[in-house]
């Protein structure tokens, strides 16, 4: 193969949509699985899964808070050093809190309540950390070299084929299809 | 795998590690209380005569309960130590919680310095997080903006001192309106829609932990349009 062969390019186009392809693979891979996530924020936490336990731990008589706290973990059977802090929101209410942003609400005149819970969710908690830019510095760059690098791989894309399967062929319907649904959804929302 | 190959994975493994070293959005200040400076000293900041930005060092809190928080004055200015979220804390003072909600009126619009217990955080977007007062059963709302901080939900239970602007909000706001809205899709400010601080034990209250229910904010007086803050595991 010549050098003006191998240079020509919609090859070298070719070559570097596959080579950044491969190498972008598990980072969009994670990014696309946290926008699904993310894209539903209102129906779930996406980082979080909580467990709720409802209690029933009888009225508490304590009228301090050392007291209250102590009736509560007896009660629940709470290792003593897993408390973080209290809290009264007000005067029926005492709210200890467990590592992790858990924490334990009681009715003190009833002694019912709720133990809640957090822990991250496997793989998606840090698919979010990476898409949300939790980790800020050095990540930015990363995450914009990322998209870059991304926006290489669309534009790239268009121009790797030629003749029927090309943008020139049936590519510039797809490429259409493509602008139009989410233009009509923008045109509702800004003109509705 | 061929010579080239390794190369390029070698290389790029030691670049990500180096500069992953580079990264600073969760500072690595050991968590350590702020050092008291001298028991039943009052704080300078009370009331309408409140000046934010006064240099004062902050003593230690009682028992994170809601309990009276004591002040030291004239001892110069700490650094707070913490986890620093958005532009983090450049007051020096910080205002009791119950002086903002007593005269909510002086204080709007005005940037001010407060801490607390964290005892709600918002479960959707960690957009807000709620501060227990120095008074019993009283907190206010610490609302960021959207996306550009976000408090996890493990910041429960901590200790926060936070900054930003104090805004006022109608208490017969009906539940939904206003704070429900998330802060991009409508901007908070003095008086702005929203409510996040008041005298609990009226009806639902923020407190109850369940950080999604942003109906919980009828009855509120007060909110601060938060600008950063700092997390530790103590006060």
């Amino acid at each position: 193969m010549t050098l003006a062969t191998r240079l020509r390019p919609r090859r070298v186009l070719r070559l570097l949509h596959r080579d950044i392809g491969y190498a972008l693979f598990a980072l969009t891979s994670a990014y696309a699985v946290s926008g699904i996530a993310v894209n539903h924020i209102g129906d779930w936490n996406p980082s979080y899964a909580a467990t709720r336990t409802a209690l029933a731990i009888g009225p508490i008589a304590a009228e301090d808070l050392d007291g209250m706290e102590a009736a509560v973990v007896a009660r629940t059977g709470l290792p003593p050093d897993e408390v973080t802090g209290r809290h009264r929101p007000d005067p029926n209410t005492f709210v200890l809190f467990l590592p992790e942003g858990g924490e334990v609400r009681v009715d003190i005149r009833t002694g019912e309540g709720q133990m809640e819970r957090y822990r991250p969710r496997p793989l998606l908690y840090a698919s979010n950390v990476l898409h949300l830019n939790r980790l800020k510095g050095a990540w930015t760059y990363v995450a914009d070299v990322f998209a870059l690098l991304l926006l290489f791989l669309a534009v790239s894309g268009l121009f790797m084929l030629k003749g029927r399967t090309g943008l020139g062929g049936r590519g510039k319907w797809l490429v259409g299809i493509g602008v139009v649904v989410p233009l009509v959804f923008l045109v509702r929302f800004m003109w509705p | 795998m061929n010579r080239w190959s390794l190369c390029l994975l070698i290389g790029a493994t030691g670049c990500a590690l180096a500069v992953s070293g580079c990264t600073t959005s969760q500072s690595a200040a050991p968590d350590s209380a702020v050092p008291s400076t001298g028991a039943g000293a009052t704080t300078g900041a009370q009331g309408a005569g409140a000046k934010p930005g006064q240099v004062a060092a902050v003593s230690n809190a009682e028992a994170p309960t809601g309990a009276a928080v004591e002040r030291g004055a004239g001892a110069g200015s700490e650094p707070v130590d913490g986890t620093v979220y958005g532009d983090g804390v450049t007051l020096t003072e910080s205002t009791p919680i119950s002086a903002i909600l007593d005269d909510v009126d002086a204080f709007a619009g005005q940037r001010v310095r407060v801490e607390g217990l964290i005892t709600a955080v918002c479960e959707t977007r960690g957009c807000w997080i709620d501060l227990a007062g120095d008074r019993e059963f009283e907190v206010l709302r610490i609302k960021v903006p959207d996306g550009v901080i976000v408090f996890p939900i493990e910041v429960r239970g901590k200790y926060a001192v936070a900054e930003g602007i104090v805004a006022k909000v109608d208490p017969d706001q009906p539940a939904g309106e206003g704070l429900g809205q998330h802060m991009g899709e409508g901007e908070g400010g003095a008086g702005g829609s929203g409510g996040a601080g008041v005298h609990e034990g009226e009806g639902e209250a923020a407190g109850s932990g369940d950080g999604g229910m942003h109906a919980e904010m009828a009855g509120r007086t007060a909110r601060i349009d938060g600008t950063g803050a700092v997390i530790r595991d103590n006060p």
